[in-house]
């Protein structure tokens, strides 16, 4: 299967992933709370059962980690992209507060991932309603495994972490279900495109050109009020303010990352990600733009390459109108779908 | 800058400004309004919106900027993110008052 019909699917009904790009680490102890909150860059308000996004940010500010914290009672679960899991832990034990009683210790369990406007129902047909009908940023914990609501793709989205000795039952079992519900297998560069596609940051991409989470947009995974790994250079890059930031744009002709972009003969930013939409049917990319310039809804920028001159459209991500925010669980089912009856993936200007 | 381009970005902005207030005052985001980011998501735990506040929202996107929704239809797609909110009063709101 191509990666466009990967994402096809993962649009339209169901795509299941490997999710051996997260690292999920379960931090437990008297301390977690504290040491936690000593790392991870948003405040730790969550209740029982509750998760949000953030960062683990370096000492320069810059992101290490793009993770998702989920708090179970006492005890958290840290899901984390980006550095190794040795990584992960090296840095968590590197910068946990001295005397503070805390452990990071890797879950035992096998990560799949869920994406679509009816993963939903997927889920509720293998592995129960509790599951299917999880609210956004929640998570739910039973004997056959954690079950999380996150997702990075504007669509429906699940982390299953399962048992080893299980995962291949589970699997199966969503393969076999799947089957009625046009289930395809997604890959992680899939996944990155509907990332790129809904505006979601990626650790991988963006994430490792040096920027902090003020030119990246991210301020609001992030806290100004309280002390953690970075966040002394984060304020004085604030008080510095930002000279550039990121902004989303469509084209119709290829654009490639590091293309320059320029405002009449003034180089004003470069591509920084891009990736071709087959749901758009266009060329969509992150670019960096000199702060003065970095709005959406521009269409006299462009593109330079090898002498050549591309027109590009700044544009407010999500680009995708994504099917997800027009299926309910309470009125739809993938076998009675009407697609005559949803929006068009990409509204008129 | 060309004067089209520079009267777009200074209006984009403004509306922006403006966008930030509504949210700081009237919605009570514990945030200060730089710390706003433009493509900043609205609900779940971007901002933390829920959807009372959805309401809210509408209500003061109306009388601030003057935003009337042309049909229902466009509520969700334009409640995403501050930007979003932005594109939707750039297209469905008065042009007069924040010209100055």
């Amino acid at each position: 299967m191509s990666m466009d019909d990967e994402i096809r699917a993962l649009r339209t009904s169901v795509a299941l992933a490997a999710g051996d790009h997260v690292t999920c680490l379960r931090i437990e102890g008297e301390g977690a709370y504290e040491a936690l909150d000593h790392v991870v860059a948003c405040d730790l308000f969550l209740q029982d059962g509750q998760m949000r996004p953030s960062l683990l940010l370096d000492e320069q500010a810059r992101p290490f980690a793009d993770i998702h914290v989920a708090r179970d009672d006492e005890s958290f679960y840290l899901l984390a992209e980006g550095p190794s899991p040795e990584e992960l832990v090296a840095f968590l034990e590197k910068h946990f507060p001295a005397g503070v009683e805390a452990t990071a210790r890797r879950c035992d369990g096998t990560l799949l991932s869920l994406h679509g406007p009816y993963a939903w129902e997927l889920c509720t047909a293998v592995l129960g309603p509790d599951v299917g009908s999880l609210p956004y940023l929640a998570f739910y914990r039973a004997d056959e495994g954690v079950f999380f609501r996150s997702g990075k793709t504007g669509e429906y989205g699940y982390d299953l972490l399962i048992p080893t000795g299980e995962v291949e039952t589970v699997r199966e079992a969503l393969l076999r279900e799947g089957a009625a519900f046009d289930l395809a297998r997604a890959s992680l560069p899939a996944l990155d495109q509907c990332a790129l596609e809904n505006g979601f940051f990626n650790i991988r991409r963006e994430g490792r050109a040096g920027l902090s989470p003020l030119e990246l947009g991210l301020q609001w995974r992030v806290s100004y009020r309280k002390e953690y790994v970075g966040s002394v250079a984060l304020r004085s890059r604030r008080e510095a303010g930002a000279n550039s930031r990121v902004v989303w744009a469509v084209a119709g002709a290829p654009v490639a990352e590091g293309d320059e972009v320029f405002l009449e003969e003034q180089r004003i930013g470069h591509v920084l990600v891009s990736g071709f939409s087959v749901i758009r049917g266009e060329w969509v990319a992150l670019l960096l733009l000199d702060r003065p310039y970095a709005y959406a809804g521009i269409d006299r920028y462009e593109i330079r390459r090898a002498g050549e001159r591309r027109p590009i459209r700044t544009a407010s991500a999500p680009l995708i109108n994504n099917r997800s925010l027009y299926v309910s669980p309470q009125r739809h089912s993938y076998r009675d779908r009407d697609v005559s009856k949803m929006p068009p993936f990409v509204l008129p200007l | 800058m060309n004067p089209e381009l520079a009267r777009y970005i200074q209006r984009r902005e403004r509306i922006l400004d403006k966008v930030r207030t509504i949210l700081v005052d009237r919605l009570h985001v514990s945030r200060a309004p730089d710390e706003i980011d433009p493509d900043a998501p609205l609900f779940g735990t971007g901002l933390g919106l829920d959807s009372v506040d959805a309401v809210e929202l509408l209500v003061s996107m109306e009388s601030e900027l003057g935003v009337k929704l042309p049909h229902e239809g466009l509520s969700r797609p334009a409640m995403r993110t501050v930007n979003t909110l932005v594109d939707l009063a750039l297209a469905h709101g008065r042009t007069d008052d924040v010209d100055g």
